[in-house]
Protein backbone atom coordinates (compact mmCIF):
# COMPACT_ATOMS: atom_id res chain seq x y z
CA UNK A 1 0.00 0.00 0.00
CA UNK A 2 1.58 3.33 -1.04
CA UNK A 3 2.42 5.58 1.87
CA UNK A 4 -0.04 8.49 2.31
CA UNK A 5 1.76 11.81 2.13
CA UNK A 6 0.25 14.98 3.55
CA UNK A 7 0.61 18.39 1.92
CA UNK A 8 3.45 19.25 4.32
CA UNK A 9 5.40 16.16 3.20
CA UNK A 10 4.83 17.01 -0.44
CA UNK A 11 6.07 20.60 -0.23
CA UNK A 12 9.79 19.99 -0.97
CA UNK A 13 8.85 17.64 -3.81
CA UNK A 14 6.31 19.78 -5.68
CA UNK A 15 6.66 19.39 -9.41
CA UNK A 16 7.01 22.43 -11.68
CA UNK A 17 3.30 22.52 -12.49
CA UNK A 18 2.18 22.51 -8.87
CA UNK A 19 4.87 24.99 -7.86
CA UNK A 20 3.75 27.36 -10.61
CA UNK A 21 0.13 26.95 -9.44
CA UNK A 22 1.18 27.86 -5.89
CA UNK A 23 2.90 31.00 -7.20
CA UNK A 24 -0.04 32.04 -9.39
CA UNK A 25 -2.70 31.36 -6.74
CA UNK A 26 -0.59 33.14 -4.18
CA UNK A 27 -0.27 36.17 -6.47
CA UNK A 28 -4.01 36.22 -7.16
CA UNK A 29 -4.89 36.04 -3.48
CA UNK A 30 -2.34 38.74 -2.65
CA UNK A 31 -3.75 41.01 -5.36
CA UNK A 32 -7.33 40.44 -4.17
CA UNK A 33 -6.51 41.18 -0.54
CA UNK A 34 -4.43 44.16 -1.60
CA UNK A 35 -7.38 45.49 -3.59
CA UNK A 36 -9.64 45.01 -0.59
CA UNK A 37 -7.22 46.95 1.58
CA UNK A 38 -6.93 49.83 -0.91
CA UNK A 39 -10.71 50.08 -1.32
CA UNK A 40 -11.14 50.11 2.43
CA UNK A 41 -8.46 52.82 2.76
CA UNK A 42 -10.13 54.88 0.04
CA UNK A 43 -13.50 54.69 1.85
CA UNK A 44 -11.89 55.86 5.08
CA UNK A 45 -10.07 58.75 3.39
CA UNK A 46 -13.19 59.95 1.56
CA UNK A 47 -15.53 59.63 4.55
CA UNK A 48 -15.36 63.42 5.09
CA UNK A 49 -16.71 64.16 1.61
CA UNK A 50 -19.53 61.66 2.09
CA UNK A 51 -20.47 63.20 5.43
CA UNK A 52 -20.59 66.70 3.94
CA UNK A 53 -22.85 65.47 1.13
CA UNK A 54 -25.11 63.49 3.48
CA UNK A 55 -25.55 66.44 5.86
CA UNK A 56 -26.44 68.71 2.92
CA UNK A 57 -28.96 66.18 1.58
CA UNK A 58 -30.48 65.84 5.04
CA UNK A 59 -30.93 69.61 5.23
CA UNK A 60 -32.46 69.74 1.74
CA UNK A 61 -34.89 66.92 2.51
CA UNK A 62 -36.03 68.74 5.65
CA UNK A 63 -36.49 72.02 3.74
CA UNK A 64 -38.57 70.25 1.08
CA UNK A 65 -40.82 68.69 3.69
CA UNK A 66 -39.76 65.09 3.07
CA UNK A 67 -39.63 64.61 6.85
CA UNK A 68 -39.87 66.67 10.01
CA UNK A 69 -37.54 67.87 12.74
CA UNK A 70 -37.32 64.62 14.74
CA UNK A 71 -36.42 62.57 11.66
CA UNK A 72 -33.93 65.29 10.64
CA UNK A 73 -32.17 64.95 14.01
CA UNK A 74 -32.27 61.12 13.85
CA UNK A 75 -30.81 61.08 10.36
CA UNK A 76 -28.10 63.46 11.50
CA UNK A 77 -27.16 60.94 14.20
CA UNK A 78 -27.20 58.11 11.62
CA UNK A 79 -24.87 60.11 9.35
CA UNK A 80 -22.42 60.61 12.23
CA UNK A 81 -22.55 56.90 13.10
CA UNK A 82 -21.95 55.79 9.50
CA UNK A 83 -19.11 58.32 9.19
CA UNK A 84 -17.39 56.85 12.27
CA UNK A 85 -17.84 53.31 10.93
CA UNK A 86 -16.38 54.35 7.57
CA UNK A 87 -13.27 55.50 9.42
CA UNK A 88 -13.07 52.44 11.67
CA UNK A 89 -13.68 49.76 9.01
CA UNK A 90 -10.21 50.53 7.65
CA UNK A 91 -8.68 48.98 10.79
CA UNK A 92 -10.73 45.78 10.42
CA UNK A 93 -10.16 45.22 6.71
CA UNK A 94 -6.49 46.23 6.86
CA UNK A 95 -5.81 43.55 9.45
CA UNK A 96 -7.77 40.94 7.48
CA UNK A 97 -5.81 41.91 4.37
CA UNK A 98 -2.57 41.68 6.31
CA UNK A 99 -3.35 38.06 7.26
CA UNK A 100 -4.47 37.18 3.73
CA UNK A 101 -1.46 38.75 2.04
CA UNK A 102 0.95 36.99 4.40
CA UNK A 103 -0.72 33.64 3.68
CA UNK A 104 -0.51 34.38 -0.05
CA UNK A 105 3.18 35.27 0.29
CA UNK A 106 3.78 31.95 2.05
CA UNK A 107 2.22 30.13 -0.93
CA UNK A 108 4.43 32.10 -3.31
CA UNK A 109 7.45 31.33 -1.12
CA UNK A 110 6.67 27.59 -1.22
CA UNK A 111 6.38 27.77 -5.01
CA UNK A 112 9.76 29.46 -5.41
CA UNK A 113 11.38 27.14 -2.88
CA UNK A 114 10.10 24.14 -4.85
CA UNK A 115 11.68 25.58 -7.99
CA UNK A 116 14.91 26.19 -6.03
CA UNK A 117 15.22 22.52 -4.98
CA UNK A 118 14.04 21.01 -8.26
CA UNK A 119 16.74 18.80 -9.74
CA UNK A 120 15.88 19.25 -13.41
CA UNK A 121 16.67 22.99 -13.44
CA UNK A 122 20.15 24.42 -14.01
CA UNK A 123 22.21 25.62 -11.01
CA UNK A 124 22.12 29.33 -11.89
CA UNK A 125 18.32 29.43 -12.27
CA UNK A 126 17.86 27.54 -9.01
CA UNK A 127 20.08 30.09 -7.25
CA UNK A 128 17.92 32.95 -8.60
CA UNK A 129 14.75 31.22 -7.37
CA UNK A 130 16.35 30.74 -3.97
CA UNK A 131 17.26 34.44 -3.76
CA UNK A 132 13.69 35.39 -4.70
CA UNK A 133 12.34 32.98 -2.06
CA UNK A 134 14.66 34.53 0.50
CA UNK A 135 13.46 38.03 -0.37
CA UNK A 136 9.82 36.96 -0.01
CA UNK A 137 10.64 35.32 3.33
CA UNK A 138 12.30 38.53 4.48
CA UNK A 139 9.23 40.52 3.41
CA UNK A 140 6.89 38.15 5.26
CA UNK A 141 8.97 38.30 8.44
CA UNK A 142 9.30 42.08 8.27
CA UNK A 143 5.59 42.75 7.68
CA UNK A 144 4.66 40.27 10.39
CA UNK A 145 6.75 41.93 13.09
CA UNK A 146 6.62 45.59 12.05
CA UNK A 147 3.50 47.75 11.54
CA UNK A 148 4.89 49.92 8.77
CA UNK A 149 8.11 50.83 7.07
CA UNK A 150 9.13 54.48 7.06
CA UNK A 151 12.19 56.20 5.69
CA UNK A 152 13.21 59.61 7.00
CA UNK A 153 15.93 61.78 5.57
CA UNK A 154 17.44 64.52 7.68
CA UNK B 1 -24.57 18.75 -11.02
CA UNK B 2 -27.65 19.19 -8.82
CA UNK B 3 -25.42 20.06 -5.86
CA UNK B 4 -23.64 22.75 -7.92
CA UNK B 5 -26.98 24.20 -9.03
CA UNK B 6 -28.17 24.23 -5.41
CA UNK B 7 -25.00 26.05 -4.29
CA UNK B 8 -25.50 28.65 -7.04
CA UNK B 9 -29.12 29.14 -5.99
CA UNK B 10 -28.02 29.65 -2.39
CA UNK B 11 -25.48 32.26 -3.55
CA UNK B 12 -28.11 34.11 -5.61
CA UNK B 13 -30.56 34.05 -2.68
CA UNK B 14 -27.90 35.45 -0.33
CA UNK B 15 -26.99 38.30 -2.69
CA UNK B 16 -30.67 38.92 -3.45
CA UNK B 17 -31.51 39.27 0.25
CA UNK B 18 -28.68 41.77 0.79
CA UNK B 19 -29.84 43.87 -2.18
CA UNK B 20 -33.53 43.60 -1.30
CA UNK B 21 -33.03 44.51 2.39
CA UNK B 22 -32.52 48.28 2.02
CA UNK B 23 -35.17 48.50 -0.73
CA UNK B 24 -37.80 46.75 1.38
CA UNK B 25 -36.73 48.79 4.39
CA UNK B 26 -37.24 52.03 2.47
CA UNK B 27 -40.59 50.91 1.05
CA UNK B 28 -41.98 49.90 4.46
CA UNK B 29 -40.37 52.68 6.51
CA UNK B 30 -43.71 54.45 6.85
CA UNK B 31 -47.22 52.98 6.60
CA UNK B 32 -49.60 55.39 4.87
CA UNK B 33 -52.94 55.50 6.68
CA UNK B 34 -54.27 58.51 4.79
CA UNK B 35 -52.61 59.44 1.49
CA UNK B 36 -52.04 63.17 1.25
CA UNK B 37 -55.08 64.57 -0.52
CA UNK B 38 -57.74 67.26 -0.33
CA UNK B 39 -60.62 66.97 2.12
CA UNK B 40 -63.81 68.94 2.52
CA UNK B 41 -65.87 69.49 5.64
CA UNK B 42 -68.79 71.80 6.36
CA UNK B 43 -68.32 75.09 8.21
CA UNK B 44 -70.51 73.77 11.04
CA UNK B 45 -67.52 71.64 12.07
CA UNK B 46 -66.25 74.70 13.96
CA UNK B 47 -69.17 74.30 16.44
CA UNK B 48 -70.08 70.62 16.20
CA UNK B 49 -67.59 67.82 16.63
CA UNK B 50 -69.72 65.42 14.59
CA UNK B 51 -69.18 67.53 11.43
CA UNK B 52 -65.41 67.71 11.88
CA UNK B 53 -63.00 65.50 9.94
CA UNK B 54 -61.77 62.60 12.10
CA UNK B 55 -59.33 59.79 11.47
CA UNK B 56 -58.45 57.15 14.07
CA UNK B 57 -55.03 55.58 14.41
CA UNK B 58 -53.20 53.40 16.91
CA UNK B 59 -49.67 53.89 18.17
CA UNK B 60 -47.51 51.18 19.68
CA UNK B 61 -44.40 51.68 21.81
CA UNK B 62 -41.89 54.03 20.14
CA UNK B 63 -44.10 54.39 17.09
CA UNK B 64 -44.58 57.87 15.67
CA UNK B 65 -47.43 59.35 13.65
CA UNK B 66 -46.58 61.93 11.01
CA UNK B 67 -49.30 64.29 9.79
CA UNK B 68 -48.83 66.71 6.92
CA UNK B 69 -51.50 69.40 7.19
CA UNK B 70 -51.91 72.22 4.73
CA UNK B 71 -54.37 74.78 3.43
CA UNK B 72 -54.06 76.32 -0.03
CA UNK B 73 -57.48 77.91 -0.44
CA UNK B 74 -58.23 81.56 0.33
CA UNK B 75 -60.69 82.50 3.07
CA UNK B 76 -60.13 79.22 4.91
CA UNK B 77 -59.10 78.91 8.56
CA UNK B 78 -58.51 75.27 9.50
CA UNK B 79 -57.55 73.89 12.90
CA UNK B 80 -56.10 70.52 13.80
CA UNK B 81 -56.12 68.74 17.16
CA UNK B 82 -55.28 65.21 18.24
CA UNK B 83 -57.43 63.55 20.90
CA UNK B 84 -57.25 60.36 22.89
CA UNK B 85 -59.91 58.07 21.37
CA UNK B 86 -61.89 57.57 24.57
CA UNK B 87 -61.98 61.32 25.18
CA UNK B 88 -63.04 61.90 21.57
CA UNK B 89 -65.84 59.32 21.76
CA UNK B 90 -67.22 60.85 24.92
CA UNK B 91 -67.20 64.35 23.39
CA UNK B 92 -68.60 63.01 20.11
CA UNK B 93 -71.61 61.60 21.94
CA UNK B 94 -72.39 65.06 23.31
CA UNK B 95 -71.45 66.75 19.99
CA UNK B 96 -69.18 69.22 21.79
CA UNK B 97 -67.65 72.37 20.33
CA UNK B 98 -64.15 71.26 19.22
CA UNK B 99 -62.76 74.74 19.92
CA UNK B 100 -63.09 74.19 23.68
CA UNK B 101 -61.61 70.67 23.77
CA UNK B 102 -58.06 69.94 24.95
CA UNK B 103 -55.84 68.20 22.44
CA UNK B 104 -52.76 66.03 23.01
CA UNK B 105 -49.23 67.41 22.79
CA UNK B 106 -47.34 67.23 19.51
CA UNK B 107 -44.47 69.01 17.75
CA UNK B 108 -44.69 70.67 14.36
CA UNK B 109 -42.28 72.10 11.79
CA UNK B 110 -42.71 74.57 8.99
CA UNK B 111 -40.32 74.40 6.06
CA UNK B 112 -38.56 77.52 4.92
CA UNK B 113 -35.74 77.19 2.39
CA UNK B 114 -32.46 78.35 3.89
CA UNK B 115 -33.68 78.46 7.47
CA UNK B 116 -32.13 76.16 10.06
CA UNK B 117 -34.34 73.23 11.05
CA UNK B 118 -36.46 73.96 14.10
CA UNK B 119 -39.62 72.72 15.73
CA UNK B 120 -42.22 73.90 18.21
CA UNK B 121 -44.61 72.19 20.59
CA UNK B 122 -48.37 72.72 20.67
CA UNK B 123 -51.71 71.09 21.42
CA UNK B 124 -53.43 72.54 18.35
CA UNK B 125 -52.39 74.17 15.10
CA UNK B 126 -54.25 76.75 13.02
CA UNK B 127 -53.61 77.58 9.38
CA UNK B 128 -55.25 80.63 7.84
CA UNK B 129 -55.48 81.22 4.07
CA UNK B 130 -52.47 79.10 3.21
CA UNK B 131 -49.57 77.24 4.79
CA UNK B 132 -48.24 73.80 5.50
CA UNK B 133 -47.06 72.14 8.70
CA UNK B 134 -45.46 68.79 9.39
CA UNK B 135 -46.70 67.31 12.67
CA UNK B 136 -44.98 64.55 14.65
CA UNK B 137 -46.88 62.81 17.42
CA UNK B 138 -46.04 59.91 19.74
CA UNK B 139 -48.57 60.47 22.52
CA UNK B 140 -46.85 63.10 24.66
CA UNK B 141 -43.93 65.52 24.67
CA UNK B 142 -41.52 67.30 26.97
CA UNK B 143 -40.57 70.58 25.34
CA UNK B 144 -39.64 69.54 21.81
CA UNK B 145 -38.73 66.00 22.83
CA UNK B 146 -41.33 63.36 21.96
CA UNK B 147 -42.39 60.83 24.58
CA UNK B 148 -43.91 57.55 23.46
CA UNK B 149 -47.37 56.92 24.91
CA UNK B 150 -48.98 53.98 23.10
CA UNK B 151 -52.70 54.14 22.59
CA UNK B 152 -55.55 54.93 20.26
CA UNK B 153 -55.87 58.47 19.02
CA UNK B 154 -57.99 60.52 16.67
CA UNK B 155 -56.83 63.42 14.53
CA UNK B 156 -59.57 65.99 14.12
CA UNK B 157 -59.76 68.93 11.70
CA UNK B 158 -62.39 71.66 11.80
CA UNK B 159 -62.58 75.22 10.52
CA UNK B 160 -64.41 78.14 8.98
CA UNK B 161 -64.74 79.69 5.54
CA UNK B 162 -64.97 83.49 5.60
CA UNK B 163 -66.42 83.55 2.07
CA UNK B 164 -70.19 84.06 2.58
CA UNK B 165 -70.89 82.25 -0.69
CA UNK B 166 -69.14 79.09 0.37
CA UNK B 167 -69.88 76.99 3.45
CA UNK B 168 -67.14 74.42 3.00
CA UNK B 169 -63.71 74.18 4.49
CA UNK B 170 -60.98 72.72 2.25
CA UNK B 171 -57.68 71.36 3.53
CA UNK B 172 -55.04 68.76 2.66
CA UNK B 173 -54.09 66.06 5.10
CA UNK B 174 -51.85 63.03 5.01
CA UNK B 175 -51.28 60.58 7.85
CA UNK B 176 -48.43 58.08 8.17
CA UNK B 177 -47.14 55.95 11.03
CA UNK B 178 -43.76 54.29 11.46
CA UNK B 179 -43.60 50.92 9.74
CA UNK B 180 -41.42 47.85 10.20
CA UNK B 181 -38.91 49.09 7.60
CA UNK B 182 -35.89 49.29 9.89
CA UNK B 183 -36.33 45.81 11.37
CA UNK B 184 -37.15 44.20 8.02
CA UNK B 185 -34.11 45.75 6.37
CA UNK B 186 -31.81 44.48 9.14
CA UNK B 187 -33.33 40.97 9.02
CA UNK B 188 -32.92 40.69 5.25
CA UNK B 189 -29.34 41.97 5.24
CA UNK B 190 -28.26 39.78 8.18
CA UNK B 191 -29.90 36.71 6.61
CA UNK B 192 -28.11 37.42 3.32
CA UNK B 193 -24.75 37.81 5.06
CA UNK B 194 -25.23 34.56 7.00
CA UNK B 195 -26.10 32.69 3.78
CA UNK B 196 -23.02 34.09 2.02
CA UNK B 197 -20.83 33.15 4.99
CA UNK B 198 -22.22 29.59 4.92
CA UNK B 199 -21.56 29.48 1.16
CA UNK B 200 -17.94 30.61 1.69
CA UNK B 201 -17.45 28.07 4.50
CA UNK B 202 -18.92 25.29 2.35
CA UNK B 203 -16.61 26.16 -0.55
CA UNK B 204 -13.58 26.26 1.76
CA UNK B 205 -14.55 22.92 3.31
CA UNK B 206 -14.94 21.27 -0.12
CA UNK B 207 -11.60 22.69 -1.29
CA UNK B 208 -9.73 21.53 1.82
CA UNK B 209 -11.33 18.09 1.47
CA UNK B 210 -10.07 17.86 -2.11
CA UNK B 211 -6.57 18.92 -1.01
CA UNK B 212 -6.58 16.30 1.74
CA UNK B 213 -7.67 13.51 -0.60
CA UNK B 214 -5.23 14.72 -3.26
CA UNK B 215 -6.35 15.82 -6.75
Amino acid sequence: MPEKRSLADNIPLLDKGKAMKFIIYGLLVAILFGLMMMISRSIALDADEWQTLAIFENQMNYEHGVYGYTDYVLRGDQITRIYNWMNFQDVIFMNIARVGINIALVFILIGFLSFAVAENIDERTRRIFLIIAGMILFLVMFTTFFASITVSVT
Amino acid sequence: MEKKALIKIILIIGIGLIIAGPIIGYATDKVILVPKKAHEIPETSDDELRDAYAKEFTLTKNQKAVISFSVFTPNITARLKIFNQYYYEAEYDSNSDPTGLSGEDFIYSTFIIGQSPSTSGATSITITEQGEVYIEFTGARNGINLISLPGRYVVVVYGVNSDPANDNVYFNLGLKVDGPGGILSSIFVIAGIIILLCYALLLSYNYLNKLRRGR
